[in-house]
């Protein structure tokens, strides 16, 4: 009795400890979502306080620029703009772009450009043509595709006309029309936002997808420095001189490592005031093999620990600037930063 | 049970092993991360702590709250890594077998391999802020310096962060013209590349940067020692620099289990496979972020980036599949220039940094290569982004490729 009792209890006690562990897992969660936000708010509250201090400063500004003048004055022109133009203009302003837009719509239709080759031609024949007098033309006028012909250009004619009259009834003083339709068609800027990357197929693991990828990862070529290790200046910079026929950057490094001959070496270093000798060769070809190793040239510290050399010795071998020096001879660019 | 092992909770650890506990199965697959300590970093920030913009506890969490509660956190140091037994050996004799292996070992800072950097004046007129200790000691010493000749010298590359020395000299200069002593202060760049811009475009658009805040550079400077007892850094080309303040970027060395293990480069970095992140020498083990010998930015970006090409390297290696090489060296960060406001940029392995908008191409609303206010608050919400999105694993609204869109050139 006494046990059957107990392990009824112990069962009990084990589901409401089940469910308290599930809740304090709740609980828990809660309270790191508090956390979370009371976080992001502390954060956030500096932040909005200099990002208001920053706009009265802004403001504070602008009045003293006049900008704030120049607002007001803005805002009257606009009003004049506004009293001038009545909602009718805006309607009227619509239906001309979309007669506009019929117009083009018509005039693009394959028939009519039909025609309008087939004038072309006739045009281009028009040196052939002989003046036929007025009994001709009477004559001329009994044929069936010239009065087609005239039966299309009296109906152009006739809505020139209508379009020429509604126009003169438009006319408003101080501003035409016509002149008011040019400036709110008026050629606008076009925004250059940089040059766009070929973007990879939506699809995941398509083939193309796949093509894409590959094909991405040969794009990037030979890895430079990011920052961490000096490196090649990734755009490789056009050459800005040229000596015999091999060009050089401005900073008088070989524009192209390719172009590279241990007689152009001598040549470099003779300019450089340095005359290599055998120490002097391994330090320039160990420069050469980590530069295509790596694809960043290498800077004192690496020259010295991949040669063995002290970096004293390095300094007597090369006395001004070790790691720049090398690299002119050995032909590779300067070693740089990220930035 | 098959097991995936992460060495080091840092950003790229912490965003991996919460990814692929959420996408494996739990009954086959155990994934457990290995950090010395709890503490998480947010390194980002240590840059703000000199200038008194962050505080200690904005920038550190423990680790454990920021990874998934079914990975299986080991607090405890790594000795070394035996690949050919697929076995990690800690330092307290613990042997950890795994069937993947991720290293996210990071990089550190070795001041001490500089000579006479840690000697005489360390942390009293010489400092670092790539530790949370030396940016706090830094921070103490400017609260109350009354000015002098400040030095930044970057002591030779690989850096994390390498737009970090630029940021920090943007962000003295505006700090001491608030505090109004910028006329009793001189500020030096010594950087070992030609200049403080190398790339044509950056150097075309933000050359006269530095001279419009009376910032000198001094180029093709290699540091052979500090003289920390005159204040003087010495060249190897027996050029001297004295200064009042030294603010140094140390060298950068991988972690030296990496080295122990004879498996990084001489500098401790670990070889990996550029597009693939797969270890040049062994099919089971990856590697991310700072750890890696790769050429890409030493920066959270790039782990960010890095983290979903290697996800979807690590599915692909365990059901057997062949790897995708979709890393493109992508890497983005948002550059302070002080005075409330910063610059952005980005770039990859081939694309130097180039103007325009970013995310949205020609929109925005961040520019690149500019200054602007937009691009400062951006940089200051991140710090939230990175705590409870990106740590996280969640999909940030951007793709890991670069995009040439919204560029010009």
């Amino acid at each position: 009795m006494e046990t059957r009792e107990s392990t009824a209890n112990g069962a009990g006690i084990e589901a409401v400890l089940a469910r308290m562990d599930a809740m304090q897992e709740q609980m828990a969660y809660l309270v790191r979502r508090q956390q979370k936000q009371e976080e992001l708010f502390s954060e956030l509250t500096p932040i909005l306080k200099e990002v208001l201090a920053a706009a009265t400063d802004r403001f504070g500004e602008l009045e003293k620029d006049g900008a704030i003048a120049f607002a007001k004055e803005l805002l009257v022109v606009t009003r004049k703009v506004i009293q001038h133009y009545g909602p009718e203009d805006v309607r009227l302003f619509g239906d001309a772009v979309v007669k506009i837009l019929d117009t083009v719509r018509a005039v693009t239709q394959p028939e009519v450009l039909a025609i309008v080759e087939e004038a072309g031609r006739v045009l281009q024949q028009a040196d052939s043509a002989e003046p036929i007098g007025i009994v001709g033309m009477v004559r001329a006028s009994r044929n069936e595709d010239v009065q087609k012909g005239m039966a299309v250009m009296m109906e152009m004619l006739k809505h020139v006309g209508h379009a020429a009259k509604a126009m003169a009834e438009n006319k408003r003083e101080g501003d035409s029309r016509k002149e008011r339709l040019a400036r709110a068609l008026g050629p606008k800027k076009k925004k250059v936002l940089g040059v766009e990357r070929p973007k990879a197929p939506v699809e995941k693991g398509s083939s193309e997808a796949r093509e894409w990828a590959k094909r991405e990862v040969r794009d990037m070529g030979p890895p430079t420095a990011g920052c961490a290790v000096p490196g090649e200046a990734p755009s490789q910079e056009a050459a800005a001189t040229e000596m015999d026929g091999v060009g050089f950057t401005k900073d008088g490094h070989l524009a192209d490592p390719k172009a590279w001959t241990r007689d152009l070496a001598a040549t470099i270093a003779a300019a450089q005031g340095v005359e290599l000798d055998g120490g002097k060769w391994k330090v320039i070809e160990f420069a050469r093999a980590d530069f295509e190793a790596h694809g960043a040239s290498p800077n004192v510290r690496r020259i010295t620990m991949g040669t063995g050399l002290a970096t004293k010795e390095l300094y007597t071998m090369f006395p001004k600037a070790p790691a720049r020096t090398v690299a002119k001879i050995a032909g590779i660019p300067k070693p740089a930063g990220c930035i | 049970m098959k097991k995936i092992v992460v060495l080091g909770a840092g950003t790229a650890g912490t965003m991996m092993a919460n990814k692929l506990v959420r996408a494996l199965p739990e009954r086959e697959w155990k994934v457990t991360v290995v950090d010395r300590d709890d503490t998480h970093v947010y390194q980002p920030g240590l840059l703000f702590l000199p200038f008194q913009m962050y505080r200690e506890e904005d920038i550190v969490k423990p680790r454990r709250g920021l990874l998934d509660k079914r990975v299986d956190v080991r607090l405890t140091g790594i000795d070394r890594i035996a690949p050919e037994k697929r076995q990690v050996h800690m330092t307290g004799g613990d042997v950890l077998a795994y069937d993947v292996l991720i290293v996210a070992t990071g990089s550190r800072i070795v001041p001490e391999q500089t000579p006479g950097l840690t000697g005489p004046g360390w942390k009293e007129t010489a400092f670092d802020f790539y530790s949370l200790e030396g940016a706090l000691a830094l921070r103490a010493k400017l609260d109350g310096w009354k000015g002098g000749r400040l030095v930044v010298n970057v002591v030779e590359n690989p850096i994390k962060c390498p737009v970090a020395p630029l940021e920090f000299l943007f962000l003295a200069e505006a700090f001491f013209a608030k505090k109004r002593i910028r006329d009793k202060v001189e500020i030096v760049y010594a950087t070992p590349l030609e200049g403080a811009f190398t790339k044509p475009k950056a150097s075309a658009m933000l050359g006269d940067l530095l001279t419009r805040r009376r910032i000198g550079v001094v180029g093709d400077f290699s540091v052979s020692e500090v003289d920390g007892e005159h204040g003087v850094l010495r060249g190897y080309d027996g050029r001297e620099i004295p200064y009042d303040l030294l603010v140094t970027i140390p060298l950068h060395a991988g972690a030296e289990p990496i080295s122990k293990s004879e498996m990084g480069d001489q500098g401790g970095f670990f070889p990996t496979d550029k597009h693939t992140l797969r270890a040049e020498k062994w099919e089971d083990i990856f590697a991310i972020g700072d750890a890696t010998n790769l050429p890409s930015s030493k920066a959270g970006a790039v782990a960010h980036f890095q983290s979903e090409v290697l996800f979807d390297n690590v599915m692909r290696h365990i059901a057997g599949q062949d790897l995708h090489a979709g890393f493109d060296g992508h890497a983005n960060c948002f550059i302070e220039t002080g005075y409330g406001k910063a610059m952005l940029i980005d770039f990859n392995y081939t694309t130097e940094p180039l103007p325009g908008r970013f995310p949205l191409p020609g929109v925005g609303p961040f520019t690149l290569l500019e200054e602007s206010a937009t691009n400062h608050w951006g940089k200051l919400a991140f710090k939230w982004l990175y705590w409870n999105v990106l740590l996280e694993g969640k999909e940030l609204p951007m793709d890991h490729r670069m995009l040439m869109a919204g560029k010009w050139s």
